[in-house]
């Protein structure tokens, strides 16, 4: 039985009509938000221990500052890449799919770019701090390693992008897959800007 | 107040504040707690419906609950009490290492502790393990470090924890009314023999301390009798020269207990058994079934005389 | 005797009942009761471990266990109680209920869904497999550095529990963000921000708290395995680590879960309590917000573990000051409950009883951890059995009664079978005393000052009666808990038929047949208030049919707000990708803790293909 009611009733819901709703297709695109929120906190911790492990230490970022000729580049690089994908993300919401064709393109190989400068970085640091030297070493390498393993996954989802057919609305599966892989690699960009000005401009700056 | 680890039964003036606001606390919170579950006993039980008779009516209101007894009087106690407890706080003065003039510094081992006495000029600082020894009636303040894992310094008679951590010097300042034996342990996990890594503070009255305090700058007792003199060569020849330190010796291993005093220290194994002839035979040759995973190892080369005459000299090293 | 549109929904939704299906449903129904049973195997697990650790310290100087094997088993129990079952078994409820309270047919993410089930899973047989090699990690739950680095830890024990760790930290962040997702876009038409059920503000609540405390301790793993198998410095104090850097991370993340653990249980009461008090909970919205600020006070207490640290006084204060305002937002939910059954008239029912004993035992719980929010008392109390008594308290009262409640509640729902009040009440009478005979008499011990974690004790400290009282209510717990268990099973076979709404409750689950059929309700419900189920209209009155939604695997996306529709989502069928997926990740953190690089990198593969595979989207086939 259900029980008769006094309860005072709010306003009326309004009534589905299914008929004349569409797909929901941004449900990915709230997944990828908070998934991305996630991973940011990730970071922000691994900032704090960067600070908290930092004074006292008897050698540290200020005492020889992480050199600046490659990462100032990449950094270049990045920022371009999100415009061009952000670029050729409103190209795709208007349905002009050969520019954000070209405009993956470009930040694909803008990636691969970053990829290859960030070798030479590490070979040059290498030289000199190992993760196994101090804890500065450890914190340097663990924060900009994760960086370059989730520029990487960003490239990979691009690259995925890059292979599906067609990027018009997809019938069976809700999901935008050219606007959340950008914002992914938008997350990465933002990344790597607090990487550059936390890691390598400030200590040269205190310098 | 029944274990000599009672956290209620204080022997000095910090842990005397503590064990009040204890007090204060415990009656305060537990009237609370009791008041509260009668209410919650009396809401449940003073009228009963039944899913089918009582309809789900909203007579509304209620709200004062909640404003009262949610908000209003858990406010105001607990201001209260935070207040009482800043008070208290204050009443302890070592937070900043920096004020500090340490008279012991105790570092922490896996399992044990080891006391160093920073008094007077440096040729009169001594090292001693698990057994500190203060002067009655006067604050003694403490250095305390790790030299491993993280371990905590409690004397519950004395004095709340204060944790030993690696790369961190902290500090703690004990004293004591009425001389006595506190006992106390490391109270964060360590390890395999966490629960044995016992210690014990003697509290004497200042002439005793004076004394003690000047015996132990002495170097080691020159051993009399022939069992003694035949026991300190069996220890030269052993193992326990890398380890141990006997001060006015060639023994001077710096990772385990300073045996320097040994004998005049009321137990042994980080004060887990009787410093007596039985114990100090059974833990030299057999500290891993005594004490699971500590350092020292089974020692059983020996035979009867030597182990005996071992011992002999251990026991009298005052 | 079903409709055809009975008949069609079915088709379309329904698992198949082969291998296929059973490794590749993403029913959250389903999903649900895995997630339960699973979390209530490790209950027990952890349960006998503690059995085991009591009998070690009913006497004076136990020798059952070796202080290593007792240092092993007193971690496995925290470890498996505090991660493996408190967490989960809640997101298990919240799997099966969501959908069903808000009238939806599954969470947002399905196959998401299936996903972190399967890396629950598989975490917890990482967990498992140092015990059965005989390293088990010893190093307690909360795992202090240095004494985790491989210095002194150098078994594998501590590699599998932070890979394990690692591992769960991606399924509680995957399940969480499916909770925020389904409740803020998957409610029914009508379902309004300021209508939803209480459960889902604290599930949304702990989901938010997940996705910013968890990956502290993402961070605290990884950091901890690197020193230990990677020759890495942040805890090696000898080249500028910190020692306390574990704790500060750690505890930034370990505070937080604690109101991720206890917060839903809190929204399962606020369900529960108010039916059966027959009547409407008092300060729906004091109790919504509470639960909210909880949750954000949550991340400004995490300090106050860290007492005994030599820390500031100031620093000392705020963190105290924030725990005492914390324990306010609690005492608010309290009397909200108080004052719903004050102003109602409580039914007496089994679960009633663990919901009553709840408030008990929470305010106990509640008041003796404000006791060591009192800095100077927490410098006695610290790391004594007066915090093991708090914690279960808090940990066994407030997440395990609601969840017992929960089981005699919803458990019908899920089984179709009422459980046997007579026996259930025999059950809650034996845990209650066995639970206050050894928890109570753990504050006394404590406040005789037995540290926590010892594997035992001597004669002469005067604690030996006590433990012995202890171990016997320990017994008496565990065969109160039984009671339960073979009640459940009992009822399976001859339970009463539970009907549609055996308790005359007034949320959306109570509207669907029990259990519910793979597509919950024919007709989505519409929702004009608090009490659907109460109130005058009817949810499923649906002339024109346009909310039966049986061209394909749909559901309604609503506005977060005010929850009106304006999309149909496509849910996905069943498909075993997210097992495949889960087993790559599972290998690759597994791999970690032998390092094995190969593997590791095979596991990334793995799982990097398979969620291409999985996320492709589809253009063909059948229309909507």
């Amino acid at each position: 039985m259900s029980a008769t009611a006094m309860l005072q009733t709010g306003r009326d819901c309004p009534h589905a009509a299914p008929t004349v709703l569409e797909l929901d297709e941004r449900r990915g695109t709230f997944g990828m938000a908070l998934l991305i929120t996630a991973e940011s906190m990730l970071f922000v911790v691994l900032f704090a221990a960067y600070y908290y492990l930092g004074p006292q230490t008897d050698r540290w970022a200020i005492e020889e500052p992480p050199r600046l000729h490659y990462v100032i580049p990449m950094l270049v690089i990045l920022v371009v890449s999100s415009l061009v994908i952000y670029w050729g993300d409103e190209k795709v919401k208007k349905e002009a799919f050969g520019a954000g064709k070209l405009a993956l393109i470009v930040t694909i190989l803008l990636g691969c770019a970053f990829l290859a400068l960030s070798y030479f970085d590490y070979t040059e640091h290498l030289r000199t701090l190992l993760p196994q030297s101090d804890s500065y070493g450890s914190i340097f390498y663990t924060i900009v390693s994760l960086h370059v393993a989730h520029l990487t996954a960003g490239l990979l989802m691009l690259l995925w992008t890059l292979f599906q057919p067609r990027w018009g609305p997809a019938q069976f599966t809700p999901h935008k897959p050219y606007h959340n892989a950008a914002m992914y690699w938008h997350f990465v960009d933002t990344v790597w800007v607090f990487v550059v000005a936390i890691l390598y401009v400030y200590p040269n700056i205190v310098h | 107040g029944g274990s000599p680890q009672s956290t209620l039964a204080p022997a000095g003036p910090a842990a005397g504040l503590l064990a009040h606001l204890g007090w204060v606390v415990y009656i305060t919170f537990g009237i609370a707690a009791v008041v509260t579950i009668i209410i919650v006993l009396m809401a449940a039980l003073r009228r009963r419906g039944s899913l089918d008779g009582h309809l789900p009516i909203d007579i509304g209101g209620g709200h004062q609950w909640i404003l009262i007894g949610g908000l209003a009087i858990p406010f105001v106690v607990l201001t209260g009490i935070f207040i009482l407890s800043l008070v208290r706080e204050s009443a302890f003065p070592i937070k900043d290492g920096g004020k500090v003039t340490p008279e012991i510094q105790v570092i922490g081992h896996q399992w044990w502790w080891e006391v160093h006495y920073l008094t007077g000029p440096e040729n009169e600082h001594f090292v001693t393990a698990n057994e500190i020894h203060i002067p009655v009636g006067r604050p003694v303040d403490i250095e305390l470090q790790s030299g491993d894992v993280v371990h905590s310094f409690w004397v519950p008679a004395l004095h709340g924890k204060v944790e030993l951590i690696p790369g961190v010097t902290n500090y703690i300042r004990i004293e004591a009314d009425r001389p006595g034996s506190y006992q106390g342990q490391c109270a964060e996990f360590c390890g395999a023999q966490h629960a044995h890594m016992r210690l014990l503070v003697v509290a004497d009255s200042p002439q005793t301390y004076a004394a003690w305090h000047q015996h132990m700058l002495s170097p080691a007792a020159i051993p009399q009798g022939v069992d003694a003199q035949h026991g300190e060569a069996v220890y030269m020849n052993a193992a326990c020269t890398f380890c141990h330190t006997i001060g006015g010796t060639p023994s001077q291993g710096k990772v385990a207990p300073d045996l320097t005093h040994l004998a005049s220290r009321q137990y042994i194994a980080a004060n887990t058994y009787r410093n007596d002839t039985a114990d100090l035979e059974a833990w030299v040759t057999h500290a891993q079934s005594m004490k699971p995973g500590v350092l020292m190892p089974n020692l059983t080369s020996f035979n009867g005389v030597d182990l005996r005459d071992l011992v002999a000299y251990l026991d009298q090293l005052k | 005797m079903s409709t055809a549109v009975e008949q069609r929904l079915t088709s379309l939704w329904e698992t198949p009942k082969t291998l296929r299906g059973f490794l590749g449903t993403v029913d959250h129904k389903e999903l649900g009761r895995r997630y339960i049973v699973t979390a209530f195997i490790l209950l027990i697990i952890g349960g006998l471990e503690a059995l085991v650790i009591r009998l070690q310290l009913a006497g004076p100087n136990g020798t059952l266990l070796t202080p290593e094997e007792y240092n092993q088993i007193f971690t496995m129990h925290g470890t498996t109680m505090i991660y493996w079952y408190a967490g989960p078994i809640l997101s298990g409820f919240a799997i099966f209920l969501i959908p069903l309270m808000s009238g939806a047919r599954d969470l947002a993410f399905p196959r998401l869904n299936a996903f972190t089930y399967w890396t629950f899973l598989f975490s917890a047989v990482i967990l498992y497999v140092g015990p059965i090699l005989g390293e088990a990690p010893h190093a307690g739950w909360f795992a202090y550095a240095p004494y985790t680095n491989a210095q002194y830890s150098p078994a594998h024990g501590m590699d599998f529990f932070n890979c394990a760790l690692l591992l769960l930290t991606v399924s509680t962040i995957g399940a969480a963000i499916n909770f925020i997702v389904s409740i803020l876009r998957h409610r029914a038409p009508g379902m309004t921000i300021g209508r939803m059920p209480l459960f889902f503000y604290s599930t949304l609540t702990a989901s938010f708290v997940v996705l910013f405390s968890l990956p502290s301790l993402t961070a605290a793993n990884l950091m901890i395995e690197l020193d230990r198998r990677w020759g890495f410095r942040f805890f090696d104090v000898a080249h500028g680590g910190k020692a306390l850097l574990w704790q500060q991370v750690f505890w930034f993340f370990g505070h937080p879960w604690v109101y991720i653990i206890f917060l839903p249980a809190t929204g399962m009461v606020s369900m529960m309590l108010p039916v059966f008090s027959r009547r409407p909970i008092v300060g729906y919205t004091w109790v919504a917000a509470a639960t909210v600020l909880t949750g954000l006070t949550g991340f400004g207490v995490w300090a106050h573990h860290m007492f005994a640290t030599g820390m500031g006084q100031m620093s000392m204060s705020f963190f105290g000051a924030a725990s005492m305002t914390i324990s306010i937002f609690t005492i608010i939910q309290v009397f909200a409950w108080v004052a719903t059954m004050w102003r109602g008239r409580p039914v007496m029912t089994t679960a009633m009883y663990f919901v009553v004993a709840f408030l008990a035992l929470l305010i106990i719980g509640g008041l003796d951890g404000v006791v060591t929010a009192v800095i100077p008392v927490d410098w006695q109390l610290n790391d004594t059995y007066w915090v093991v008594s708090h914690i279960h308290y808090v940990v066994m009262g407030a997440n395990t009664f609601p969840v017992f409640a929960a089981i005699y509640y919803w458990g019908p729902k899920m089984t179709g079978r009422l459980m046997n009040e007579k026996l259930g009440k025999w059950s809650f009478w034996v845990i209650i005393l066995g639970f206050n005979l050894a928890f109570m008499t753990m504050h006394a011990v404590g406040i005789e000052g037995m540290p926590r974690r010892i594997y035992t004790y001597p004669e002469g400290m005067g604690w030996s009666g006590m433990n012995l009282a202890i171990t016997i209510g320990a017994f008496i717990l565990a065969a109160g808990i039984l009671l339960t268990i073979i009640n459940f099973f009992w009822s399976l076979k001859h339970g009463a038929p539970a009907g549609k709404n055996p308790w005359n409750a007034d949320s959306l689950e109570w509207s669907t047949d029990s259990p519910p059929p793979p597509y919950g309700s024919v007709h989505l419900p519409t929702v004009t208030s608090r009490h659907p189920l109460w109130d005058e209209h009817d949810e499923e009155e649906d002339p024109d049919g346009s909310r039966i939604l049986d061209q394909g695997r749909l559901t309604f996306s609503t506005t977060w707000l005010d929850a009106v529709p304006f999309a149909v989502a496509r849910m996905p069928d069943t498909t075993i990708k997210p097992l495949f997926a889960a087993l790559g990740v599972a290998l690759a953190f597994g791999a970690l803790a032998y390092q094995l690089l190969w593997v590791l990198l095979g596991g990334a593969v793995v799982t990097i293909v398979v969620t291409a595979i999985w996320l492709w989207p589809t253009w063909q086939g059948k229309d909507v």
